[in-house]
């Protein structure tokens, strides 16, 4: 099943980035303005180059064929394999989704169950405030806030670029804190909420109320009986939150001008560079693609009730 | 830790009472909604009498007064146009009616149609609806909105029909599993039993059925739209000049950040209370219509 | 209601916290500016250049190829005029003088132009810069067309070591100094054939442009550090390099596309140069205490498509509707926080060709909306297209006047691709928002960029027949007075009949560290003499 979502990815890729108006090659002679004369004897030579004289079905497979062979094809502006781009970027997006990804969830789980555990104490409403925030915050404001308060006003922290962990572990650190934030800030929250109302509303569920009743301490309900089933409805959040990883790496890395599939993919749309868009957007899809499958096996094995064929 | 077992409530087996009351009981009783609802109403009066309201055009500037900080005169002060940054302000309140309503109407209709049509006839119409709607998901919403963005060019139609693409599968799955359900039901079974059609059974009964959920996700996704409305200004495929969003207006703004912050502080935080204020009302109506909660709210 | 007011709380407290975190440095930025505008005047403590230290220099674009020229854009090169030089130059007077060439001549009788090559000069890979490298490089410019007036071009023959003759067909030209020996960068040969194989007849030539996608060896006075794609570029001393040890350690070049962040990188300290800053953000730093330096000026105008038979811009009236109909001083005073001009003429004003005496067209909405009764295009719907960025606000402003003289004007604003790929592929409807600037001489750059053989060709634009063979001529001038004098006739003309309609001259500028001594102000921008500047030490 998940084979043919992905060929009906490539297949809209592909189609729409020959529907972007303007040829490539135009654009790559635009941007040599000043640099001397391109013929068309010239352009005819690219055109062959990257295959763009061939019908589009062909230019399709070609494609295709060459991704399954591992070669993701030759960049129109960069100049290099795609394959070589998407393995300078990946690891930072990763990097930086990564961590976003699991404090994301610790931090929004953490909150959730702690708001619904007192519910309509302080703590609750903080944590329903900062989830409201979070869902209604727009994510590049957020980036230029916190670095003009923490970057530019305190210097706390360095206001823009990435530092790769290897070479030195506490630069880097520092430098994605705001990214971090920026990009778990909306999953947090939507975790956070979700937690909160099915733990309340697992709360309520009759098992638990037996449990109560026949004296277990709190560690023992809220641990055994509470988290256990109300997490299950969560699981399902975490495949939507690689997606929204991958759609705030979009932005963020735009602000914090941090070199990662994001920024490259924002690039080529505007470069028109069907090779690298094609190809990202295709890369991005599948992880996507696999890790909801994932989700949804294990959802299945983690809630009893529900049996896929 | 303590003991304390008072801390989850226990709620007595639901009252007799009709739905419509309790609709409004539940929904109204939360301050939090009332909020919401308020915000929204001041929304609705901004948008409907913005010529009123705004006591400057908001397209068309001094140019001699440009990037005025907030004073008597500009009580948000001016933009790099010399144009009053409240009235836009104002104006840009319905910017979020057109984008938001056009753009959830048109997704919801299509998500809608595609959700019940895959989940009432099962086999390959379902596979092939539901597996393109899977796809389209893969992508994430501002890659997929700023490609259409790019093919289509900015503007406002584009925006609205990037957006709308993009929200698609989100309906259509809910739609699709909500139909799956009810279909189930004993009443539609009947119904096929007694020979009605497929069209009338998808449109007088599961439709309405969905009704609620609708609502709520509409309420919702409204919000997120308003957000990624935003993010396409910021990068760059938003609505045109002279055009009032708020998105639109933080993006232009940010780059004055240091020197005239209200420009993309006061858009910014229109954009936030509405998301919020939507949020707000689209979880009262949910937990108001969501039968598992009948008689515990 | 006791949670209530907690989240009322909350959100207020929150706002104001965001507040006072835009708000209160404004106090703080302002403050400080009294006390470093003494710094430009530190000069005196440290009395002349010192070796050392590296400058952090952000530029907005990163380079996608380093080396190999013929994938090149002038976006990479500019990045590189560290590392890579050219036969001439210009000089801080904005003459073109001989720089890797020890001197050249003309021969107009025998159609020649003779070049003797400054002696010992040699490549980052230790090869030598000689009469037979220069070859290499006019070979695979020629053959890829990447020079002008190629049909000129007739061949290039190596005499000795140091010295060589090009032999060239047709009439006298003087733009060729430009197009052949100031354009081509110079690389050398024996590090992209080695690249291919160590031994030069095996040598595999994709292996080749591989290798100098990624890696620049040319003879400048820094050469290749470490280049991470988007992030930075370190260009490293050149010890050897001909013209004197430079001053500098290394120059680490920051590739950082938001200009946000770029200027509150620069307030924080850490970049010490930055290219292209926007006025907005030049007085921004001025008044933190950084140096702005004044660069080449540049003229912001409307190009309408006259190329386009059909298009309704051959009609005098409307292009001249559009001019009057602009409030030229109004968009100078709040685009330009008073420091842009209102442009009379599509030259900058002070440079030759420019004439005082044109009074130009000013605002005058009666006679704009006279002129387009007069040409028929009332209540036309026009499109404006517009590089997304800085420029959005312009065109916002256009859109404002021409829409009160009863045009109704739709802005498109484009992505670079699109823009790009409308200018010089596929064309324009109506009008485009693009730049005229002078790089070198005004001569030359009217010859670049909107001459009768311009390097690149726009799609809408190119000068009416009748101006054209002006432009012709012209070239054929050998006497520079004579040459200046066509050039001023030539921009008259466009004038007069607004061919291009001029909008302000905008005060292009870079933005440096009191620490950092730099003369770029007074070069031409794409030539830049990174061995002379020096950086304070702290």
């Amino acid at each position: 099943m998940a084979v043919i979502i992905v060929i009906l990815v490539t297949i809209m890729v592909f189609s729409a980035m020959r529907l972007l108006p303007g040829d490539p090659l135009e654009i790559f002679i635009g941007q040599s303005a000043g640099m001397g004369q391109m013929t068309e004897d010239v352009k005819e030579q690219l055109r062959h180059e990257y295959g763009l004289d061939k019908s589009p079905v062909i230019q399709y497979f070609d494609w295709i064929g060459g991704v399954l062979r591992g070669d993701l094809g030759r960049s129109i502006t960069y100049r290099d394999s795609v394959g070589t781009l998407m393995a300078e970027r990946f690891p930072i997006t990763l990097h930086i989704g990564l961590v976003a990804f699991v404090l994301g969830n610790i931090i929004g789980i953490a909150m959730g169950i702690i708001a619904a555990l007192r519910r309509g104490s302080w703590m609750d409403s903080l944590v329903t405030m900062l989830s409201y925030i979070g869902i209604s915050i727009p994510v590049f404001w957020l980036g230029f806030l916190l670095m003009y308060v923490f970057g530019f006003h305190l210097k706390w922290l360095p206001i823009s670029g990435y530092v790769s962990p290897f070479d030195d572990f506490w630069l880097s650190t520092k430098h994605i804190i705001m990214p971090v934030i920026c990009i778990m800030i909306t999953g947090l929250a939507v975790i956070a909420r979700q937690t909160r109302s099915s733990v309340l509303e697992v709360s309520q569920q009759d098992y638990v109320r037996t449990a109560w009743s026949k004296g277990l301490p709190e560690r023992a309900v809220v641990a055994k009986h509470i988290l256990k089933n109300s997490l299950i409805p969560v699981v399902t959040l975490l495949g939507i939150g690689i997606g929204i990883i991958f759609g705030g790496s979009v932005l963020v890395e735009q602000v914090f001008a941090i070199p990662g599939i994001g920024r490259l993919l924002v690039t080529s749309v505007f470069q028109q560079d069907y090779v690298v868009v094609q190809s990202g957007v295709l890369v991005i899809s599948f992880i996507v693609i696999m890790s909801n499958l994932i989700v949804d096996i294990s959802y299945a094995w983690l809630d009893p009730r529900i049996r896929y064929g | 830790m303590t003991n304390n077992p008072n801390k989850v409530t226990f709620y007595e087996s639901p009252p007799r009472i009709s739905e419509w009351r309790r609709f409004w009981r539940v929904f109204l009783q939360r301050k939090l909604v009332i909020i919401g609802l308020m915000i929204l109403l001041i929304l609705v009066i901004t948008a409907i009498f913005a010529p009123w309201l705004a006591s400057y055009d908001p397209y068309r500037g001094d140019p001699y007064d440009a990037l005025a900080q907030p004073s008597a005169k500009h009580l948000l002060g001016t933009d790099i146009q010399g144009r009053d940054t409240l009235s836009r302000l104002i104006y840009g309140a319905r910017m979020v009616f057109i984008v938001g309503f056009v753009t959830t109407g048109f997704a919801a209709t299509v998500g809608v149609t595609l959700g019940i049509i895959a989940g009432y006839y099962k086999g390959i119409t379902n596979m092939i609806i539901m597996r393109i709607m899977d796809a389209l998901m893969g992508f994430p919403m501002i890659i997929l909105a700023l490609m259409l963005a790019a093919i289509l060019g900015g503007g406002i139609q584009n925006v609205i029909i990037a957006l709308s693409v993009a929200m698609i599968p989100g309906y259509a799955r809910i739609l699709h599993g909500l139909t799956l359900s009810i279909k189930e039901n004993d009443y539609i079974l009947a119904q096929e039993a007694m020979g009605s059609s497929g069209r009338r059974i998808m449109f007088t009964h599961i439709l309405p059925n969905s009704l609620p959920v609708m609502i709520v996700l509409i309420t919702l996704q409204l919000g997120t739209l308003i957000l990624a409305e935003a993010g396409l200004s910021f990068l760059g495929v938003g609505i045109k000049p002279p055009g009032a969003a708020w998105g639109a207006m933080v993006a232009d703004g940010y780059k004055y950040l240091t020197t005239n912050p209200v420009l993309s502080f006061a858009p910014g935080f229109a954009i936030m209370l509405v998301v919020f204020a939507f949020n707000l009302v689209g979880d009262g109506l949910r937990d108001a219509l969501d039968p598992r909660l009948r008689g515990l709210l | 209601m006791k949670r209530l007011l907690l989240i009322i709380l909350s959100v207020v407290v929150i706002s104001a916290l965001v507040f006072v975190g835009c708000g209160e440095p404004e106090e703080t930025t302002t403050a400080p500016t009294t006390v470093p505008t003494t710094t430009p005047t530190t000069q005196p403590t440290t009395p002349g250049p010192v070796s050392g230290g590296t400058v952090r220099v952000i530029n907005a674009s990163g380079v996608n190829v380093m080396g190999y020229s013929l994938e090149q854009t002038p976006w990479d090169l500019f990045v590189l005029l560290c590392a890579v030089e050219k036969l001439v130059e210009y000089d801080e007077n904005q003459e073109l003088v001989p720089h890797l060439a020890e001197s050249y001549s003309f021969n107009e009788a025998a159609k020649t132009i003779s070049v003797k090559m400054r002696e010992g000069i040699r490549f980052h890979d230790g090869s030598d810069c000689d009469a037979d490298a220069i070859a290499w490089n006019f070979e695979h410019q020629v053959m890829n067309q990447r020079i002008g007036y190629l049909d000129q071009w007739d061949s290039l023959e190596v005499i000795d070591k140091y010295n060589f003759i090009i032999h060239y067909t047709g009439d006298y030209n003087n733009q060729l100094t430009v197009a052949w020996l100031w354009s081509p960068p110079i690389y050398s040969k024996m590090a992209f054939i080695t690249a291919g194989g160590t031994i030069p007849e095996n040598s595999d030539i994709e292996k080749s442009k591989d290798w100098a996608r990624l890696n620049v060896s040319g003879t400048g006075p820094f050469k290749q550090g470490e280049f991470i794609r988007d992030v930075s570029l370190t260009m490293v001393r050149n010890d050897d390099y001909w013209g004197g040890t430079p001053y500098l350690d290394a120059i680490h070049y920051l590739f950082i596309p938001d200009p946000v962040t770029a200027n509150l990188k620069m307030q924080a300290g850490e970049a010490d140069f930055w290219f292209g800053p926007s006025i907005k953000d030049q007085l921004e730093l001025e008044q933190a205490g950084l140096t702005r330096i004044e660069a080449q000026p540049s003229v912001w105008c409307l190009f309408p498509n006259i190329v386009n038979p059909d298009s309704k811009w051959h009609n005098k009236d409307l292009r001249e509707a559009v001019e009057y109909a602009l409030d030229k001083e109004g968009m100078a005073v709040s685009l330009g926080f008073g420091y842009y001009t209102a442009a009379k003429m599509v030259v900058p004003e002070g440079k030759e060709g420019y004439d005082p005496d044109w009074e130009g067209r000013s605002y005058d909405v009666d006679k704009a909306k006279d002129l387009l009764a007069k040409s028929g295009y009332d209540g036309e719907t026009i499109k404006l297209m517009v590089l997304t960025g800085p420029n959005v606000d312009l065109a916002t402003a256009v859109k404002r006047y021409l829409d009160d003289i009863g045009l109704n004007c739709e802005v498109d604003i484009a992505d670079p691709g699109r823009f790009y790929g409308s200018v010089f592929g596929t064309s324009w409807d109506d009008l485009i928002i693009y730049s005229f600037g002078v790089m070198g001489s005004s001569l030359d750059s009217f010859h670049n960029n909107l001459g009768d053989q311009p390097l690149t060709r726009m799609a809408g634009w190119a000068l009416p027949p009748d101006i054209l063979d002006m432009s012709i001529e012209s070239r054929t001038y050998a006497d520079e007075a004579d040459q200046i004098k066509a050039i001023g006739d030539i921009f008259m003309a466009i004038s007069e009949d607004a061919y291009i309609i001029p909008i302000y001259k905008v005060a292009n500028a870079y933005m440096a560290s009191p620490y950092f001594h730099t003369t770029i102000g007074q070069e031409s921008g794409f030539s830049q003499y990174w061995a002379k500047y020096w950086l304070e030490p702290r």
